[in-house]
């Protein structure tokens, strides 16, 4: 790369300096019209001369001879411009010196005239050409500069390897114009080069990564391929190690889910059990000694204990579900009333101690979605308002539709939720991360962001009104196609 | 003297569960007898025929689904199917095998006995039982007249299927498949809007509060039954 750069700057400029006349000098020509350019550049002198003619002395009309050898000269090769040369010495001798219409030459003036010209032609064919050839070479020089320049910029943006080898096959395709493959598994290897294929280390300041085989043997497009490669192990090796950071940061994310999990399960498993067992062991024990209203007291705790825990294992068996993705919707036409109905049901000792105020819409539209999901996302919700209820707070269940979405609000009078955690609530073992607060178990709110996301919708938490307590809104898209009527 | 005490035979392998199971029951004066594998159930059905049969879906040599099956192949005893929390289409399954209803584990014994109650009950049938009645609800079946504590209201034909449907099975489930099919013929099976919205239309007829319903209470996922008061 550090070779080739002082030559890119001098010349990365220069297409768009190109003036019209330099364009016409050195644009090159298709090799069809570049046969027909050597007759017609000299009959184009040859019209120039015939109007000069008198008006010039002889031997100067020889100069208009010159500008067919260079324009041929510019934009084709040696043989054109050599052709170019002799036609016009020929045309000159033919048309314009004495006697005219022959090839002789009766004045030596004449004759040294024409000498000279054919010297000066065939010069300038050999200095045209040689000029065109440098042309071409740093034409092409720019181009490829160009490409490996925008070959890094799409490189930048490249996330994982076979997209990079890609990005390379493509552009030394374009800009090489020979195909080429890459090797993975070609570690440990030099480059070597067979009768018409080569193929290139992929390799970067540590690692190799592979090879590059492409069916050339030029060195000058080895010289851009070497230089594409090195590109890309530099590309592969950062990658290499985003990845490597990723896996670090997802072990040490697990790590924490695994502790955070561990002690979710030794406190929430446990503290119903502590209540059951003290609860039925003092009931057995003390039986006796206890009045009826005590020993009521108990049993109720046991089984609210024993709902809890339930809850609970409900809960770790759909994080469970969330968590291996092979969560699978059966979609049906759902009401939302039942959807209500029934997690007020399943909740009905939980939400004993709130009062529970609904503001429901009447008729809503029909779901398309699967509604155990929804409810239990609904479920999780409203536990989670009655955790945080104030004894005997009021606890709002709304529900209306904005056009395209259904939306359900779940408003409590605890004690709110600051601006700066309101996304951190929906993440797992948020409330546990926080030191266990209440009887949260850290699961409930990221089920039903998970549950409700699978359904293309979301839940946010905001702040109630009036800024008193907390809002769970439940967003879900009504479906697209309004379902067929009963044609009764 | 037990041949006039209803005989509930229940299949669990859980030494626990039957064991609460037979208390709760023989507490309220039914007779129980016990099977923990399906052999042993099927076996049972047949040396005891019960009157009911309690059937834990996880056993250990079959599934209880099979041993549905196999019990319907030559007896029309209830079947009242427990299982842990699974999803609709296993309760689904066990109810379209021939079950009658089911209870999700974890459960309380009123429950348990208000299941029990019904299945026992609609044994006898409402077969050629001209008035039906289910709290301020009354349906005079032979006038195909519908009255909301004394009052008159007006169903459509489909409308007055689905009540009768759900009122001839009080307190049982129905899964949304049968009552399409009874409704609308094989054809609609899958058209579940139908019913939802013809339910709808009937609980508003009803004066029915969708999110807390009196009469027509919503199984998710699975079908719906009429509140046994």
């Amino acid at each position: 790369m550090a070779t080739n750069e002082p030559l890119h700057s001098r010349i990365l400029a220069m297409p768009p300096d190109q003036t019209p006349l330099e364009r016409l000098l050195w644009s090159p020509v298709s090799s069809g019209r570049l046969w027909l350019m050597v007759p017609a550049s000299v009959t184009v002198a040859v019209l120039c001369a015939w109007l000069l003619e008198g008006r010039l002395p002889h031997a100067n009309l020889s100069l208009i001879f010159v500008v067919p050898v260079l324009v041929v000269a510019g934009r084709t090769g040696l043989v054109p411009s050599i052709l170019t040369a002799l036609l016009s010495f020929f045309a000159y001798n033919y048309l314009f010196t004495a006697p005219e219409r022959t090839l002789r030459v009766q004045d030596p003036t004449d004759l040294a005239t024409l000498c000279f010209f054919l010297v000066t032609a065939i010069l300038v064919a050999l200095l045209g050409a040689r000029m065109r050839r440098y042309v071409v070479v740093a034409t092409q020089q720019a181009e490829r500069a160009a490409g490996l320049n925008e070959y890094s910029k799409r490189l930048a943006v490249a996330a994982d390897a076979p997209t990079v080898a890609a990005e390379l096959c493509a552009t030394i395709a374009k800009l090489a114009g020979v195909p080429a493959r890459v090797d993975w598994s070609g570690a440990a290897m030099h480059e070597r080069a067979d009768t018409d294929s080569t193929a290139i280390e992929l390799k970067g300041a540590g690692q190799a990564f592979g090879k590059v085989t492409v069916e050339t043997c030029d060195p000058a497009t080895l010289a851009l391929v070497r230089a594409l490669c090195a590109q890309s192990a530099v590309v592969l090796e950062r990658i290499e190690l985003g990845a490597a950071l990723d896996r670090a940061r997802v072990e040490a994310e697990t790590e924490r889910l695994r502790t955070a999990l561990l002690s979710s399960v030794s406190h929430d498993l446990r503290t119903p059990l502590a209540s059951i067992i003290g609860a039925t062991t003092s009931l057995r024990e003390l039986g006796t000694t206890l009045s009826a209203d005590v020993r009521s007291d108990l049993l109720d705790m046991v089984v609210h204990e024993a709902e809890r825990l339930n809850r609970y294992i409900q809960n770790l068996l759909d994080m469970a579900r969330l968590g291996q993705g092979a969560l699978t919707l059966e979609r049906d036409w759902t009401d939302p009333d039942d959807i209500v109905a029934s997690a007020l049901q399943r909740l009905r000792n939980v939400l004993g101690e709130v009062e529970l105020v609904r503001d429901i819409v009447a008729d809503p539209p029909l779901l398309l979605v699967h509604g155990a999901m929804i409810e239990q996302a609904l479920v999780n919700v409203l536990e989670n308002a009655a955790r945080h209820s104030p004894p005997g707070g009021r606890i709002t269940l709304a529900m209306f539709t904005d056009g395209a979405h259904l939306v359900v609000t779940v408003t409590d009078q605890g004690p709110g939720i600051p601006e700066c955690d309101r996304e951190r609530v929906f993440e797992t073992f948020y409330s546990v991360k926080r030191g266990g607060a209440a009887d949260g178990t850290g699961l409930g709110l990221a089920i039903s962001r998970g549950f409700i996301g699978a359904h293309g919708g979301s839940v946010v938490a905001g702040s109630g009104p009036d800024g008193i307590g907390a809002t769970f809104r439940i967003i879900l898209p009504l479906p697209t196609e309004t379902p067929p009527r009963d044609d009764e | 003297m037990n041949d006039v005490l209803p005989r509930i035979l229940v299949v669990d392998d859980e030494a626990q569960i039957r064991k609460f199971l037979r208390i709760g029951l023989e507490a309220s004066a039914y007779v129980v007898s016990e099977a923990r594998t399906g052999a042993e159930a099927l076996a049972a059905a047949s040396a005891d025929l019960p009157n009911l049969v309690v059937l834990d879906l996880g056993l250990p040599d079959m599934d209880g689904v099979d041993v549905i099956r196999r019990l319907r192949e030559w007896a029309s005893t209830p079947i009242l199917v427990l299982s842990v929390r699974s999803p609709e289409a296993q309760k689904v399954t066990a109810l379209d095998a021939g079950a009658n209803d089911y209870l999700t584990k974890p459960f309380g014994v009123s429950e348990l006995l208000a299941r029990c109650r019904v299945l026992l009950r609609n044994q006898a049938g409402t077969q050629g039982q001209a008035v039906l009645e289910c709290g301020d609800l009354s349906i005079d079946r032979p006038a195909r007249v519908v009255r909301l504590a004394g009052v008159e209201i007006h169903l459509s034909p489909k409308e007055y299927t689905l009540l009768n449907l759900l009122a001839s099975n009080r307190g049982k489930i129905l899964t949304h498949q049968a009552l399409l099919r009874q409704i609308w013929g094989e054809t609609h099976e899958r058209d579940t809007h139908y019913l939802r919205v013809l339910v709808g239309h009937l609980r508003l007829k009803l004066a029915d509060d969708p999110a807390q319903p009196r009469y027509i209470v919503t199984e998710q996922g699975v079908g719906y039954r009429l509140r046994d008061p």
